[in-house]
């Protein structure tokens, strides 16, 4: 199911939502987000927005004119999950 | 003491899960006041122990922190994982919710695998219910070969039959060991490969095949206890071996959950309809690929109607008082003081940047509803829908959070472009940003829009933003089709819930903007007011011999196009070091022959609608102001770059502003 959720994440075009993936998977959200985490836990996706953007506001000069939406975490494919992704189903299947 | 397979004794039951499954109140309510708390030997984390009694038999429970899984991926997590496995009580009864099932299920997965002695207490029955989810008790338990017991917690329900199970599960009268859950062929051979690797007397404190598969997987604490036991050499084959096969975590972990979805549909029924939230009923709308974009322009709309409506009176009533009293209040004060003196402080000061203060009701209702909608978690949907319209002109990405920023103000869109990678997409972020309308421009507009077009002021307002997003469109398109290329990559989004505004969130985000522009309005902005009015005032006596009528009518032909005369041709000009300069540059140049005649009124006499809206127009299209130029520089490091886009904004902004002239003298608007 983490190869199918990486599939999806690499094959789309623009941003998608836990929603969306969880009717695409067939899942729940909750399980879509765990299965989120463990992507990320695992180093195949990242952060795609630099904390600074994110969260560091309390010291951003910029704070006062900023409109930048709260709350939100955007995800992105590492290249070490399209490398895994690029490998045959079945990681006993490479020498 | 431990259950020895006979009536009377202590058992010792782990009450694991993951967090908010309950596990707290089931706990609370089997050991009611005979808990204990403290830390888990040299750990910060709190360890909760409590007993009850049912008939003879003791149960003496410990409150596991609360786990995801098996892994270790935090301090709590550990904790647990090690006592289930190192001090191996007699039951586990690890509860689940039965209302977010599939969340739960996978540390029920992980401790099938573990082989412990399991009992599976299915909580929140009730919560279930009231969302239309039926599990059935039987089936999970025919599905998982273990008992499970259906609970509500919170009011004691199914605590008693969970007792008979534990009792049951410790002394051995029921089955409390299940087969795991299958593992493909796949891993099971690199199971094997990895076991011939490493000695059959390895000393470590986990179940041997159990922490080969954790290594698989990539535990860090499994890792660091084989290395421990085993040779440099040895450890050096097994790293190289994990190395090599880092992907087989997709494989272990990926097969747990098809397991957790399959287990879970088969035991989980709707009854009736799906109850739907109202958040999840809101995001349906808000963040369908066409409904979503409808809602945005709406609530744009919505936000420029609550501008015109409620903060054009008060502005106007503030012009009547501020700008106008004053300068009368002024003028009997300073009886007999030197014109050039009352005509600076009157027309440059009062008239320039005290001007443009009379908008700030205008600007705090924009910033109130920027930060409101951000507060209700609106704003991260907003930014979604976008994301699809941006991804259809060929922006990539990340750049539609930079772009987002420049509804506020130009320079932190094109500041933020910096998080697009890709040189090619962060380039045209970077061109396209200073076509976003500021709050800055909405002022502007705000001033011509309420002078010309009344009631169809946010209407006239709202067409103009979606000219300047269906220009920044356009470009990005050109750019990208055209000049840059890019690789499409795909991101995840995680929506923050809706909830209620916080309003002091609210009103302190609302007061922090307003306050930057009210310091804005009494530096920069009163400069250049003063520095208008300088040059508006010598040489000569009149206004159209200062330096500013020769530069002004030297640009005129330039206005006529757009139907404009010289001095809005210089307002124009002055906004390039901030776009509020257009209003106070107008307040001093209208100001000084004004009379007692308000600026809106002026204007309306010194420009029919058609011109209006075309200044309007190449206004928001204009070159951005001087900090968002240097801000291109900087993020660009490139004059040229920067130079093509002061060029291509103005060439665009009159442009559209000759056509937009045109077409609205030939309807009617000439007049």
């Amino acid at each position: 199911m983490l190869r199918r959720l990486l599939a999806l994440i690499a094959g789309r075009q623009g941003v998608c939502s836990y929603d969306e993936l969880a009717r695409e998977l067939g899942v729940s959200q909750p399980l879509v987000e765990q299965l989120v985490a463990d992507l990320l836990r695992s180093g195949c996706l990242r952060m795609a927005v630099d904390e600074c953007v994110v969260e560091g506001c309390t010291g951003c000069p910029l704070r006062t004119s900023c409109s930048l939406p709260g709350g939100v975490r955007l995800w992105e494919l590492t290249d070490k999950g399209r490398r895994w992704l690029a490998q045959p189903q079945g990681s006993a299947s490479h020498p | 003491m431990t259950a020895s397979g006979v009536s009377g004794a202590t058992l010792r039951v782990a009450l694991a899960g993951s967090p908010n499954t309950g596990k707290s109140t089931v706990f609370n309510f089997l050991t009611g006041l005979s808990q204990h708390v403290g830390n888990w030997p040299g750990k910060t984390v709190e360890c909760k122990t409590g007993t009850c009694q049912r008939g003879d038999t003791v149960f003496f429970f410990v409150d596991l922190p609360g786990s995801y899984s098996l892994t270790a991926n935090s301090l709590e997590e550990e904790v647990a994982r090690d006592f289930i496995i190192q001090e191996q009580p007699d039951v586990v009864a690890v509860v689940v919710d039965a209302s977010s099932l599939e969340r739960n299920l996978y540390l029920v997965c992980e401790l099938l695998e573990l082989g412990v002695p399991l009992v599976v207490i299915l909580n929140m029955m009730d919560i279930a219910d009231g969302r239309g989810l039926r599990v059935d008790p039987q089936a999970l338990e025919s599905a998982l070969g273990v008992p499970v017991v259906p609970t509500v917690a919170a009011r004691g329900e199914g605590v008693s039959e969970l007792l008979d199970a534990v009792r049951a599960v410790g002394f051995g009268e029921a089955r409390a060991l299940a087969p795991p859950p299958p593992t493909s062929a796949a891993v099971q051979a690199l199971v094997e490969r990895l076991d011939g690797m490493v000695p059959s007397d390895l000393a470590i404190p986990y179940p041997r095949r159990w922490a080969l598969v954790k290594l698989l997987e990539g535990d860090r604490a499994i890792a660091g206890a084989v290395k421990k036991a085993l040779s440099t050499n040895g450890w050096r084959g097994v790293n190289s071996f994990l190395r090599l096969h880092d992907d087989a975590i997709l494989e272990i972990v990926g097969a747990r959950y098809e397991w957790v979805a399959k287990t879970s549909q088969q035991v989980t029924h709707r009854l009736g309809k799906e109850k739907v939230s109202l958040g999840e009923r809101a995001d349906r709308i808000l963040t369908h690929p066409v409904g979503g974009v409808l809602a945005f322009l709406g609530v744009v709309a919505a936000i420029f109607w609550a501008m015109f409506s409620l903060g054009t009176p008060v502005q106007e009533r503030l012009d009547d008082w501020l700008v106008e009293g004053s300068a009368e209040r002024l003028q009997s004060a300073l009886e007999g003081a030197p014109d050039r003196l009352v005509s600076l402080l009157a027309d440059g000061v009062i008239g320039g940047a005290g001007l443009v203060l009379t908008f700030v009701p205008i600007l705090a209702i924009l910033f109130l509803a920027l930060a409101l909608l951000e507060d209700l978690g609106y704003m991260a949907r907003a930014a979604f829908v976008m994301d699809r319209f941006m991804h259809l002109i060929g922006l990539r990405g990340k750049s539609f959070l930079p772009l987002f920023l420049g509804f506020g103000c130009n320079v932190p869109a094109i500041l933020g472009s910096r998080i697009v990678e890709s040189r090619s997409a962060r380039l045209t972020t970077i061109l396209v940003a200073p076509l976003m309308p500021c709050a800055a421009r909405m002022v502007v507009v705000a001033l011509f829009t309420a002078a010309f077009f009344g009631r169809a002021a946010a209407l006239v307002s709202w067409s103009m933003v979606t000219i300047n997003l269906a220009v920044l469109a356009l470009m990005a398109l050109l750019l990208s089709r055209f000049v840059f290329r890019d690789e499409e990559t795909g991101f995840v989004m995680e929506l923050p819930r809706y909830h209620a505004p916080n309003w002091r969130t609210v009103l302190m985000a609302t007061w922090q903007r307003v306050r930057a522009f009210v310091v804005l309005a009494g530096t920069a902005i009163l400069a250049v007011s003063l520095v208008v009015w300088a040059l508006s005032s010598f040489p000569g006596n009149q206004i159209e011999d200062s330096v500013l009528g020769m530069v002004g009518r030297g640009l005129e032909p330039v206005g006529r196009l757009l139907g404009l005369d010289w001095q809005m041709i210089v307002a124009l000009m002055t906004s390039f070091v901030a776009k509020e300069n257009t209003i106070a540059t107008l307040g001093v140049v209208l100001g000084e022959g004004g009379g007692d005649v308000d600026l809106s009124t002026q204007l309306t006499q010194i420009m029919v609608p058609a011109a209006a809206v075309a200044f309007i127009a190449v206004q928001m299209l204009f070159i951005p102001c001087v900090a968002s130029v240097a801000a291109i520089r900087r993020e660009t490091q490139s004059w040229r770059w920067t130079g093509f886009a002061i060029g291509y904004m103005v060439v665009i902004s009159f442009a559209v502003g000759i056509i937009i002239y045109q077409v609205a003298r030939l309807m009617g608007w000439g007049v």
